[in-house]
């Protein structure tokens, strides 16, 4: 049995198997262990620096949905409303919007979608 | 060949929501589809978690093709008023305890369709919701948290 073994190990077609001829790969990944990273140009949670924000509205009149809402010197934004198209990033001439890659956004309740800055 | 970067991390969360759903469920876990008149994209992406790349199956979650076999309903689009009585048929029929998850903008608030004459504003104007998972559309990663947030609502009891 052990020297039959070893004359198909030998074999030209074992050899061409182990290289990997049929082999076509794994392409599951794998769910990440702490942050999902995507792939670059995806667009998640838009965040708003309140150092750099001059309230001038711009971003709430460019946005489609009506998801920013700027009462005197804070931002309300609804994400359950966003339907991160980057306008706001756009249209901010302070560069106070930035579109970040987070993407895990998923809550138990509708008041945990409304964000302020 | 597809050449992909597999990250260093590891399938513990999968294999963790795995047994979370074998302690609660028995068995694994059935999703129910509604389409309340959604554009598709939410589908689409929610098709993706079945290829090969993500692989929901791994992990015990199946996509079933009745509302009676499943234990949670993942609705997508903005309810439109013909579906209106479509997505409480299904809601009646999913036996309980289940999960309602509003998967998308549209499904949520309504989006972009918001306020217009045809549709009525989000899921939650008919039926509670337990899981709202934003994104137009969100990324099949972002749906798999959100099943492993529904999951984790349900073992602390609603």
């Amino acid at each position: 049995m052990i020297c039959e073994f070893k004359e198909v190990k030998d074999s030209m077609m074992f050899k061409m198997l182990r290289n990997g001829l049929l082999r076509k790969g794994i392409i599951t990944t794998r769910y990440p262990k702490d942050r999902i990273t995507p792939c670059d140009g995806v667009k998640g949670l838009p965040v708003v620096s309140a150092s750099r924000c001059n309230f001038c509205a711009d971003c709430a009149i460019a946005c489609p949905v009506g998801a920013i809402q700027i009462i005197e010197t804070t931002i309300e934004l609804d994400i359950g409303a966003c339907i991160f198209c980057g306008a706001c990033e756009r249209a901010c001439d302070q560069e106070a919007v930035i579109m970040t890659p987070l993407i895990e956004l998923a809550t138990k309740q509708r008041r945990g979608l409304k964000v302020t800055y | 060949m597809v050449e992909t970067v597999i990250d260093e991390t590891v399938e513990s969360i999968g294999s963790r929501l795995n047994a979370r759903i074998k302690g609660l469920f028995g068995r694994s876990l059935a999703i129910r589809e509604v389409d309340t008149g959604s554009c598709n994209a939410c589908e689409v992406e929610a098709m993706t978690l079945s290829y090969p790349l993500y692989d929901m199956e791994r992990f015990g979650i199946h996509v079933v093709a009745s509302p009676r076999h499943a234990d949670v309903l993942l609705i997508t689009g903005p309810v439109t008023r013909n579906m209106e009585l479509g997505l409480m048929q299904s809601f009646r029929a999913t036996p309980s305890p289940k999960i309602v998850i509003a998967m998308g903008t549209c499904a949520i608030t309504g989006g972009i369709f918001k306020d217009s004459y045809a549709v009525a504003n989000g899921v939650d104007s008919f039926i509670p919701v337990d899981v709202y998972i934003p994104g137009c559309p969100p990324r099949p990663q972002a749906i798999m948290h959100g099943l492993m947030v529904a999951i984790d609502k349900m073992e602390s009891g609603f």
